[in-house]
């Protein structure tokens, strides 16, 4: 390589590399991948619904927020992929699946009972989420990521999970 | 050459290949290779400041504790833009955007939704504010007019200290610390209320020592303050939501002011010293309701009571205050948020006549306010626009309104610029309209009493007409993260003041010749002009364990007054000159193993000019300084967290700041302390 073109690359290094030096939290692209992949193991009560179009919410401060804005899938199979931030309280029921961030714990379990009965898969990844009414809680296991479900919350909005998706959980609530 | 562009090439093609490719491949992975990933430890960064129009800040519990903080003030200096100094060992100066000083009056705080502002300055006893700083789960500070949700006073900012929800602390905390200028011993403990609820209680006990001035005498300003308070939070019926909190303080504090002293046989200026005693109390109400999946009301009731036993000041202030705000949404594309306020205030005023005197012994203040606001969706995901105001009716100028305009533009997720426009509004407060205060004797041959033949004693009289400040702000700010460990804040702001408290000379009263003249003087709204500025937030994750943050602001000031003519000295100096130019911390976070931290704190503060009330000379400003904290903590147990802490290690002592008036300045000493924390 010839020193004229040293300028260049060091121009490239300089722009990339705290690209490279700080890797993208692992943590929350592996949140955003297991919400995009519930999405696959979810049907629908009302066949109409999810069939054609697939949206994803999120809400502010959602660990899956930056990934899912930064770069949001377009297709899920034969299906269209829509992502969207949403604040709450505000509109939801056009959304499929809703990732919650809701530090509050008590605030949390205020939105689970009033988004309950809609037919939106709820995951997060607060704590004991699944235990409080949400539908799909990501926890940590030791350095991993493991969810569990509660079948009763799933059920009560009109939804149902493929059974494989069950067995993968490390806790099944409510069944 | 073609071998350069090769490697070029290649170079790219590897970056193609990094954790910047498409999102399909998020999809593309299984449940069998997700479930075998490994996650990292780095925690995860709140994303919620992205989508504020408005310079915005959050003092996160894990800045605090890294800070080696232990007081509420020394904890507001880690964020950018906020001047903090430390006038005594128990007094301190907290201001956003000029006019700081003890008796401060732009800048608005709440802790957990209750003002601690009082109308007797129209600003905040500092020393007062404590709790214990383990609870705080972060501490917002909004630089910037903040009128149309927060109403009146936030003039130049807002700071909201928010404690942690008690079903977060339901385990219990001893905390100590062991320092060469300051103790505390603080004990937590916390529980569950049924199978619903949680509660915590604390008790809080801090000493600390007295410091000196530049000649090194001792000024007998230390303080103790004693603390305990609760909190508890349940639920009802899953719609609702409960919340309590209260507190009561026992604070006894030195104090040493130079005072005119005008006794025959001669008047002369001479050292007072008391201890001010302080007994507060409060209790806090809060209930959270859902209407629907998309509104949501809530309602706020508090009891403030404070008891000042001070020679000057003493004051018994009773407030009530009442808040309900409903937030829903409209149609697809409207946020709306709306609320209605009542605020009583009820003092006693109790001075010592030979410094300060009540024009009106007692007086209940009474507010009321309504304000709406609305956040437009403009385009999806990607332009909103907030409009509102706040219409508030108070006890001194009546109907006040307080509009705002912003717009935020996000391109994308990491990147995003927001413009406003507000107005907002400062109310006349107790000791500005209402207290008779000697200032200061002015001897014969003194640079503002060259001549005499006689000395001169300032004082101001009350005047009930004041009314109140404005400012119309223009601000514009960017946030942007080229990198999700790299993130840069950066806002800038044009003040626009009117009608600004400025003095007014009356007739020279002769009626204590042949001790001394009288040159009174009341407060009226003669002054006007423009503040600028810059201020920069950076935050870097160099790696896993190591991380920097630097806050960096820029301020200049040109002050006028409509009548000028009429003053003989300078009297827009106090205000151009109390704040300084350039502040400036970095701060470095390392972790070098899981249990270790030595975390790094370097701050500079530009020069400072305190010119007394009456005197167009500025005295001699308190210096430039560069101060540097260190902390060194271990965990040798998950339990157990043991620091070391060194403040202003650079400096044996330096100044920071001294009080407007009756000002005795002190030494801010280099200090040591040894912090234990134990969880059980």
């Amino acid at each position: 390589m010839r020193m004229r073109h040293l300028p260049l690359l060091l121009g490239f290094l300089l722009i990339t590399l705290p690209g490279l030096s700080v890797p993208e939290t692992p943590e929350d692209r592996l949140k955003a991948a297991y919400t995009l992949n519930f999405a696959k193991f979810v049907q629908w009560d009302d066949a109409g619904i999810g069939r054609e179009q697939l949206q994803v919410c999120y809400t502010e401060g959602a660990a899956v927020a930056n990934v899912l804005a930064d770069e949001p899938p377009q297709q899920l199979g034969s299906r269209r992929l829509v992502t969207e931030s949403v604040r709450l309280p505000g509109n939801v029921e056009r959304c499929q699946l809703l990732f919650i961030h809701e530090p509050d714990p008590q605030r949390m379990r205020r939105l689970l009972a009033t988004l309950a009965e809609l037919p939106i898969l709820l995951i997060s990844d607060a704590r004991d989420f699944a235990r409080h009414g949400g539908m799909i809680g990501l926890i940590r296991s030791g350095n991993k990521l493991r969810f569990q479900i509660n079948l009763a919350a799933v059920r009560k909005a009109g939804l149902q999970l493929d059974a494989t998706l069950l067995d993968l959980a490390q806790e099944v609530i409510g069944k | 050459m073609r071998k350069g562009y090769l490697v070029a090439a290649a170079y790219l093609a590897l970056l193609g290949g990094t954790p910047h490719a498409a999102g399909q491949e998020l999809l593309e992975l299984g449940f069998e290779q997700l479930m075998d990933m490994e996650v990292s430890t780095v925690s995860r960064k709140s994303q919620t400041l992205s989508r504020t129009a408005a310079a915005a800040y959050v003092i996160s519990r894990e800045d605090i504790r890294r800070s080696g903080a232990s007081s509420l003030p020394e904890a507001l200096r880690l964020a950018p833009g906020v001047h903090v100094a430390q006038i005594s060992a128990s007094k301190w100066s907290v201001s956003i955007r000029g006019f700081g000083g003890r008796f401060a009056n732009k800048l608005l705080v709440l802790m957990d939704g209750r003002t601690v502002y009082t109308p007797a300055f129209a600003g905040t006893y500092w020393e007062m504010q404590d709790l214990m700083l383990e609870d705080i789960e972060r501490i917002e500070v909004i630089r910037g007019p903040g009128a149309t949700l927060w109403g009146a006073n936030a003039v130049n900012g807002i700071i909201n200290i928010i404690t942690r929800h008690s079903d977060n602390t339901r385990e219990g905390v001893t905390s100590a610390s062991l320092g060469s200028g300051e103790r505390s011993l603080g004990y937590r403990h916390g529980g569950a209320i049924g199978s619903d609820g949680a509660y915590r209680v604390y008790a809080k006990t801090t000493h600390a020592d007295a410091l000196q001035d530049s000649a090194g005498l001792d000024l007998d300003d230390g303080f103790a303050r004693h603390q305990a308070g609760f909190r508890a939070d349940w639920l009802g019926d899953q719609r609702n939501q409960f919340s309590l909190h209260g507190h009561v303080q026992h604070l006894r504090q030195g104090q040493t002011l130079e005072v005119p002293l005008l006794s025959p046989p001669a008047a002369s200026t001479g050292w007072l010293h008391e201890t001010v005693k302080t007994d507060s109390a409060s209790l806090v109400g809060r209930w959270q309701h859902s209407l629907a999946v998309d509104s949501e009301i809530s309602l706020q009731v508090y009891f403030d009571h404070y008891d000042r036993d001070e020679l000057a000041f003493g004051e018994t202030r009773n407030t009530f205050d009442l808040d309900f705000q409903h937030q829903f949404a409209w149609g697809e594309l409207h946020q709306l948020i709306w609320g209605l306020g009542y605020r009583r205030s009820h003092d006693d005023f109790d001075s010592d006549p030979a410094l300060a005197m009540a024009a009106m012994q007692s007086k209940t203040l009474t507010t009321l306010s309504t304000f709406v606001q609305d956040e437009i969706e403009l385009a999806n995901d990607r332009l909103w626009l907030t409009l509102g105001t706040k219409l508030e009716h108070n006890s001194y100028t009546g109907n006040e309104w307080q509009p705002s305009a912003r717009l935020l533009w996000a391109p994308s997720g990491h990147h995003s610029l927001w413009a406003s426009v507000s107005r907002a509004v400062r109310t006349p407060s107790r000791g500005e309209t209402g207290m008779a205060i000697n200032y200061e004797l002015l001897p014969v041959g003194s640079p503002s009493n060259p001549t005499g033949p006689f000395p001169v004693l300032t004082q101001q009289r009350e005047n009930l007409g004041m009314d109140a400040e404005k400012l119309t702000a223009f601000e514009v700010g960017a946030r942007w993260q080229p990198d999700p460990g790299l993130t840069l804040d950066l806002a800038a702001y044009y003040n626009r003041y009117k009608d600004l408290r400025s003095p007014e000379l009356l007739a020279q009263d002769l009626s204590a010749l042949p001790l001394y003249v009288i040159q009174p003087n009341t407060l009226i709204n003669d002054e006007y002009g423009e503040t600028y500025g810059v201020e920069l937030a950076g935050d870097w994750r160099v790696s896993d364990a190591w991380r920097l943050q630097l806050a960096w602001s820029l301020f200049e000031a040109h002050l006028r007054l409509d009548n000028a003519a009429a003053i003989p000295y300078d009297a827009t100096l106090l205000d151009e000159r109390n704040t300084p130019q350039q502040i400036a911390s970095l701060r470095s976070s390392w972790s070098p193993r899981g249990d270790l931290d030595v975390d790094l704190w370097l701050r500079y503060t530009s020069d400072v000019g305190v010119p007394s009330p009456s005197s167009q000379i500025v005295p001699d400003p308190v210096a430039p300084y560069l101060g540097l904290d260190a902390r060194l903590a271990w965990r040798p147990t998950k339990d157990l967290e043991l620091a070391l802490v060194g403040k202003n290690l650079l400096d044996p002592t330096h100044e920071e700041a001294e009080q407007e008036v009756w000002p005795v300045r002190s030494e801010i000493a280099r200090s040591v302390s040894l912090n234990m924390q134990l969880s059980f």
